[in-house]
């Protein structure tokens, strides 16, 4: 086991997406006035600057727009679960996300579904899962969180 | 953009004179102060200017930091009509130098001191990207804490799917750049690069490899921008403003950057010069990844868009290849990323091509070239774009 958890630093606006995960909900901001949704999470609105921005259920269909397997850390948490998984994914929804990445999801245009999930070090992070797959196989995402 | 903005008024009557670099280190116990401090020094010694005549100051730095250049100010012994921080990166160069040449075209100042230098501290790297922007640390960091290295996989990656690149393509880019560091004094890596080389590295960030990465390190750039009038009297060599554009959070709703500002600039920015991408004797990008190189080569018109790898195959960016020469100092890749100094370095080599001193990778007969930047990663690329066209003032 590692000793040192994934970084948990995060500005106060990312709370209540963590406790809406540890409710299993996947939630993002969206803007009262003008609707739009947004990420990461802002104090205004992207489009219209509204400061109404509740946070609402999100669907977590979506896109892989790119995908990298990093093989260098500059966390232990990281360093010790190499080779990492990562991408970029565009939401259904509008917004374009950073997400961890299950092994079979590494090409583009890959359909995946996110989750916002609870990792070892508290907080929520996002992951993408091939759409349609029922559990989470991949040993770096399964020790990520814990599983 | 709906509306074509104003045009900018032309930068008559301004001076850029004195590049200095102070030269790059792997390790140092220096804090920021020292390198900025030896930049001015130098750049005293290379204008003749006294540093009771420096009434400007525009600085870059970010392990300054609490300080800013309020506290250089009294750390220097400058009393300055005019001070300018640029949090800017990789675009801090062409922005100082804007802002110094309106400075001086309205009489705000004088003679502008541009400095841009950073030290390297244990771990300082880590810290940096960690807190680097409050996007960052809520939703990028997190995801395998690759800093740049993880955003800008996706980028090249991104490209590699869109218009067919290899390694080879950006290989090609980088032998030409080690090529033009061999040639030069203050690159920390001088040993000639085969494209064997580069494709046998150490895998970083699939597709980027240790070759595509910048080496951090500590070091400083300057330069000096004041009135044709005060450059003549100073009896130094010295270049003049063609044009020069920034652009920040261009492009807003592409997910993916295929492209940057410069792109929304490209064709004001050739017009106000009164030249194309053809009459430019040399380019200077900012090489943070070779990726960024191919977009600021499509973007800025030196080929179509998707056409850069076909471009380097096609074109020798070596100093003295009769191509297109191209970060003629061998660009970050090769001199090391020296913090903020990365913003400076290509317009500070810019500078040293048109009005010396020759460092021995003169590109023969340059008159005029292009400056490009590019920083701040904020969320899923870098927000700053910035631009510029120099000529060697006096003699055109």
């Amino acid at each position: 086991m590692s000793a040192a958890p994934p970084p948990a630093a995060r500005t106060a606006l990312w709370s209540p997406l963590t406790a809406a995960a540890r409710e299993g909900r996947f939630v993002l901001q969206r803007c009262t006035t003008c609707g739009a949704l947004q990420y990461p999470p802002r104090e205004v609105c992207r489009r219209c600057l509204s400061d109404e921005l509740p946070w609402t259920a999100a669907d977590g269909g979506g896109t892989v727009l790119a995908a990298t397997v990093l093989h260098a850390s500059l966390e232990p948490w990281f360093t010790e679960h190499l080779p990492w998984y990562m991408g970029k994914v565009q939401l259904d929804a509008g917004p374009w996300i950073f997400a961890h990445l299950a092994r079979d999801c590494l090409a583009a245009g890959t359909r995946v579904e996110v989750q916002a999930r609870i990792d070892l070090g508290g907080q929520a992070v996002l992951i993408a899962l091939a759409q349609g797959a029922t559990e989470i196989v991949d040993p770096g995402l399964r020790a990520l969180l814990g599983l | 953009m709906v509306d074509e903005p104003r045009k900018p008024a032309p930068y008559d009557g301004v001076a850029v004179l004195a590049p200095v670099t102070v030269p790059y280190v792997r390790r140092t116990e220096r804090g920021a102060a020292w390198f900025l401090g030896h930049a001015l020094r130098d750049l005293l010694a290379s204008s003749g200017a006294d540093k009771a005549d420096v009434d400007g100051l525009a600085v870059a730095s970010y392990t300054l930091a609490p300080d800013t250049v309020v506290a250089l100010t009294d750390h220097f012994g400058v009393t300055a009509r005019f001070i300018e921080h640029l949090p800017t990166g990789g675009a801090s160069g062409v922005m100082a130098l804007r802002r110094a040449a309106r400075a001086v075209q309205n009489g705000d100042a004088e003679l502008v001191a541009c400095l841009a230098g950073d030290t390297l501290v244990p771990g300082g790297f880590r810290e940096l990207v960690a807190g680097f922007s409050r996007f960052s640390q809520d939703a990028v960091y997190p995801y395998g804490a690759a800093g740049p290295n993880g955003v800008f996989a996706l980028i090249t990656r991104a490209y590699m799917d869109a218009w067919g690149a290899t390694r080879e393509d950006f290989g090609r880019l980088c032998v030409a750049q080690r090529y033009n560091a061999v040639h030069y004094p203050h690159a920390l890596l001088r040993t000639p690069m085969t494209l064997g080389d580069y494709l046998a590295a150490r895998l970083i960030a699939e597709p980027l490899h240790l070759l595509d990465c910048v080496l951090p390190c500590a070091g400083a750039e300057g330069f000096l921008v004041t009135s044709e009038e005060r450059a003549r009297a100073l009896g130094r060599p010295y270049a003049v403003i063609l044009a020069a554009e920034e652009l920040h959070n261009a492009f807003p709703n592409d997910p993916m950057p295929l492209r940057g500002g410069w792109a929304a600039y490209r064709d004001r920015l050739y017009e106000a010069a009164g030249l194309g991408p053809r009459d430019m004797h040399f380019v200077q990008t900012y090489d943070d990844y070779p990726v960024i190189v191919f977009h600021q080569l499509e973007d800025l018109g030196f080929c179509a868009k998707g056409e850069a790898p076909r471009f380097v195959r096609e074109t020798p960016l070596t100093f003295d290849g009769g191509g297109l020469p191209h970060n003629t100092c061998g660009g970050q890749l090769s001199c090391g990323q020296a913090g903020f100094a990365g913003g400076f370095l290509g317009l500070v080599e810019g500078l040293r091509q048109l009005v010396g001193p020759d460092l021995g990778n003169r590109v023969p007969g340059a008159e005029v070239g292009l400056v490009s930047g590019y920083g701040m990663v904020i969320y899923d690329h870098c927000l700053c774009t910035a631009a510029a066209i120099l000529a060697r003032g006096g003699r055109r």
